[in-house]
C-alpha cells in the first residue's frame, strides 16, 4: 500500500477531524487511546462493568468537547483530566465516594525495599490497586498517578485534608502487602 | 524506598500499560453519538431546505418568472436613419397591433394609415404606395383581412405623381412610425425567421440539465485514488509502540463525485450570458481497517446540495455550433454524511455536516444544437475546492479537481 494523499497523518488533523465529527477520526482517536484510557477507567473504578460505564461516557464526554481543546498542554493529559472527572462523576453517583474518609485499617508499615514492585507485572498492579478498598483507592489513584493534591482531593471526595493524606499513607503499605503476597 | 519513589515507579508502570476495553465498546459509544445527533440532523436538514426553498422563491421574485413569459421581440431599426441610408431593399411596415375596427369608415382610416413604401432595385427613388380606400367591401372583418393582407404582401409601385390627400395622411403616419422606430426590411424579417430556427437564441433564456463526472486526477483518469496509513503508531509522539495492543492498517479509496443539477442561463448580451441553478453531487469513499483482531470496512456517503454561478462568453460561433468560455463559482451545502461499518461489529449511522462548501472553476466548453431548441453541450474544466471545515472526502485530500459536465439546453 502507498500513501498517494494526505488524511490523516497526525495527531493534529485527526483532532480537526474529530471536531468535524468525522467518524473515521473519532474511531482513530478512540483506537489510538481507548487501551490506556480504559486503564485509567478500571484504577478508578475497580470492576470492569463500572469501567467500560466510565470509558462510553469519558469518550462522548471527549467528542462533545473536544473542540474546546486550545492546543495548550498534552492531548493525552487532556484526555485523562476529562476521564478522571467522569469516573469521579460515576463513583459519585453510585454513591461509592462516601466511604472514602473511613480510615480502614492496615497491618504493617509502609517498607523501603525497592524490590516489591520489580516482582509484579502491570497488569497485575492493576488487578491489585482495582481491589484496593474504596477509599484507598480514590486517594491513590489521584495523589500517586494523577499528581492532584491533597486540597484538592479533599474537595472532590468531600472529605478534610489530613484524612486525604491519612488514607494515602494507609492506601500504600495496603498496596505493599498485596504486591508482596 | 521513599514513598514518593514508590509512587513514581507505580506511576510509571500504570502510564505505560494498556489494558484491552470490551469488544462492543466501541459499538456504544458510536450507537450514543448518533442518538446525540438525530435530532440536529433533523433540525439543520430542514433549515438547509427551508433556505433552498427561499433562494428559489427569491429567484423568481426578482424576475426570474419573466424568463418563461417574455415574448421574442424582433429588432426594429435606427429611427434615425434616413431614407437614403436605408438599403434598397424592399420596405413594409408592419403593424405591430391591430386595434379593433368598429366599422366601415375607421376601417378606412386604419388602411390610410397603414403605410407601404416600396423600394425598386431598379430605382433610386422611394415610391410609396397606400391601400386604398375604396378596397373597403363590408364590415370590420373584412377590414381586419385587407390589413392583414397588405401587411404580407409587397405594395405595388404607383404613380408618384398622384398626390392624394390619402397619401399625405399616410406620410405623415409613415414619419410618425418611422420615429417610433417600427420600421424593418421585408428581406431582414425573413432571413431572421430562416436563420434564427439554425441560430442559437443568444437573446433569449436557456434552460439547462445537466450531469458531470469528476475522475479527480488532473490526467483525466477515472481511476480510483487510494491512499493508505499504515498504522498511527508514528501519529502521536507519546505512545509507545511495545505498549499498543494492537496496531491498526488503513486504507483509503475516494470514488469520483457525481453530479446532476438544473442551470437557467440569462443573456446579458450577444456573447455574454449568466446562469445558476441547484446542483446535487454524491461523494463516496471506504476505508479498509485491518488489525490483528479482524478486519473491517468503513463506507462514508456526503450528500451536498449547492447553487452555481457561472458566467459563459463565447468565443467561436458557427451554424450548429459555439466555443464559449466559463468561469464560476459555487456554493453548496452538505445535507448528510452517512457513515456504514462492514465488519464484526456493524454500524450504520447518519450525522449532519455543519459549514458550506465554496468553490470556483473555469473551463471551456462547446455546444451542438442537434434541434431547433435543443442543444448538446460539454463543459471540461477544473475547480477548486476550498477549505472550510468540511468531512474529510476527495475534495478535501485534493482540493484542485478536473471536471467533466455533460448535459442538454433548451433554449425556451
Amino acid at each position: 500500500m502507498t500513501v498517494r494523499h494526505r488524511e490523516y497523518s497526525n495527531e493534529k488533523e485527526v483532532i480537526e477531524g474529530c471536531v468535524k465529527r468525522d467518524p473515521r477520526a473519532q474511531r482513530i482517536l478512540y483506537d489510538s487511546y481507548s487501551s490506556r484510557l480504559f486503564t485509567v477507567a478500571l484504577r478508578y473504578a475497580g470492576d470492569r462493568e463500572r469501567a467500560k460505564d466510565i470509558l462510553h461516557d469519558g469518550f462522548i464526554t471527549v467528542f462533545e468537547k473536544i473542540g474546546s481543546y486550545n492546543g495548550s498542554g498534552s492531548f493525552e493529559g487532556w484526555l485523562r483530566r476529562i476521564f478522571v472527572n467522569t469516573a469521579l462523576m460515576a463513583l459519585r453517583k453510585a454513591d461509592v465516594l462516601k466511604n472514602s474518609g473511613e480510615l480502614n485499617s492496615v497491618a504493617g508499615e509502609f517498607s523501603d525495599n525497592p524490590s516489591a514492585l520489580d516482582e509484579i507485572s502491570s497488569k497485575e498492579l492493576l488487578k491489585v490497586i482495582a481491589s484496593m478498598p474504596d477509599g484507598f483507592r480514590m486517594v491513590f489513584n489521584m495523589f500517586a498517578i494523577e499528581g492532584y493534591s491533597h486540597q484538592e482531593i479533599a474537595e472532590e471526595l468531600n472529605i478534610s485534608e489530613s484524612s486525604s493524606r491519612s488514607q494515602l499513607s494507609r492506601a500504600r503499605v495496603w498496596l505493599q502487602e498485596r504486591i508482596r503476597r | 524506598m521513599q514513598e514518593n519513589d514508590f509512587d513514581k515507579r507505580v506511576r510509571d508502570m500504570m502510564e505505560s500499560h494498556g489494558e484491552l476495553p470490551p469488544a462492543d465498546s466501541w459499538n456504544n459509544i458510536s450507537s450514543s453519538l448518533i442518538r446525540r445527533r438525530r435530532g440536529v440532523v433533523l433540525r439543520r436538514g430542514f433549515g438547509s431546505l427551508a433556505a433552498v426553498a427561499a433562494a428559489v422563491a427569491l429567484f423568481f421574485v426578482m424576475g426570474g418568472g419573466d424568463l418563461f413569459t417574455s415574448k421574442p421581440e424582433l429588432p426594429v431599426l435606427n429611427a434615425g436613419i434616413s431614407q437614403k441610408d436605408m438599403p434598397k431593399e424592399k420596405i413594409a411596415v408592419v403593424e405591430k397591433q391591430q386595434p379593433e375596427i368598429a366599422d366601415a369608415g375607421s376601417a378606412v382610416k386604419r388602411f390610410s394609415s397603414v403605410k407601404s413604401a416600396v423600394a425598386d432595385k431598379n430605382t433610386q427613388a422611394n415610391v410609396t404606395v397606400t391601400a386604398k380606400a375604396g378596397d373597403v367591401t363590408t364590415g370590420p372583418e373584412a377590414a381586419k383581412q385587407i390589413v392583414k393582407q397588405i401587411a404580407k404582401e409587397p405594395a405595388v409601385a404607383e404613380n408618384t405623381g398622384q398626390k392624394t390627400d390619402a397619401n399625405k395622411e399616410v406620410k405623415k403616419d409613415t414619419k410618425e412610425k418611422i420615429e417610433t422606430g417600427e420600421r424593418k426590411t421585408l428581406e431582414m424579417v425573413e432571413y431572421e425567421e430562416s436563420v434564427n430556427s439554425k441560430r442559437f437564441k443568444l437573446n433569449k433564456p436557456l434552460l439547462a440539465f445537466s450531469t458531470m463526472l469528476s475522475p479527480s486526477v488532473s490526467s483525466g483518469s477515472m481511476e480510483l485514488l487510494s491512499r493508505a496509513n499504515t498504522g498511527h503508531k508514528d501519529m502521536f509522539s507519546s505512545m509507545d509502540r511495545e505498549q499498543i495492543p494492537y496496531e491498526n492498517l488503513y486504507d483509503t479509496k475516494y470514488m469520483p463525485p457525481v453530479s446532476v443539477g438544473f442551470q437557467v442561463v440569462l443573456p446579458v448580451d450577444k456573447r455574454v450570458s449568466f446562469g445558476t441553478g441547484i446542483n446535487y453531487t454524491l461523494l463516496y469513499s471506504y476505508t479498509d481497517v485491518q488489525n490483528r483482531n479482524g478486519s473491517e470496512r468503513q463506507e462514508q456517503t456526503v450528500h451536498y446540495i449547492g447553487v452555481p454561478f457561472n458566467l459563459y462568453v463565447n468565443i467561436l460561433e458557427s451554424k450548429g455550433f459555439r466555443l464559449y468560455a466559463n468561469t464560476g463559482v459555487m456554493l453548496e451545502k452538505g445535507l448528510a454524511l452517512k457513515y456504514k461499518v462492514i465488519g464484526d461489529i456493524p454500524e450504520n449511522h447518519t450525522q449532519s455536516v455543519s459549514g458550506v462548501q465554496w468553490s470556483v472553476g473555469a473551463g471551456i466548453g462547446g455546444e451542438y444544437m442537434v434541434h431547433k431548441n435543443l442543444g448538446l453541450y460539454a463543459d471540461p474544466s477544473v475547480s477548486y475546492f476550498f477549505p472550510g471545515g468540511q468531512p474529510v472526502t476527495v475534495r478535501t485530500v485534493q482540493p484542485l479537481q478536473f471536471k467533466f459536465e455533460v448535459g442538454l439546453r433548451f433554449h425556451l
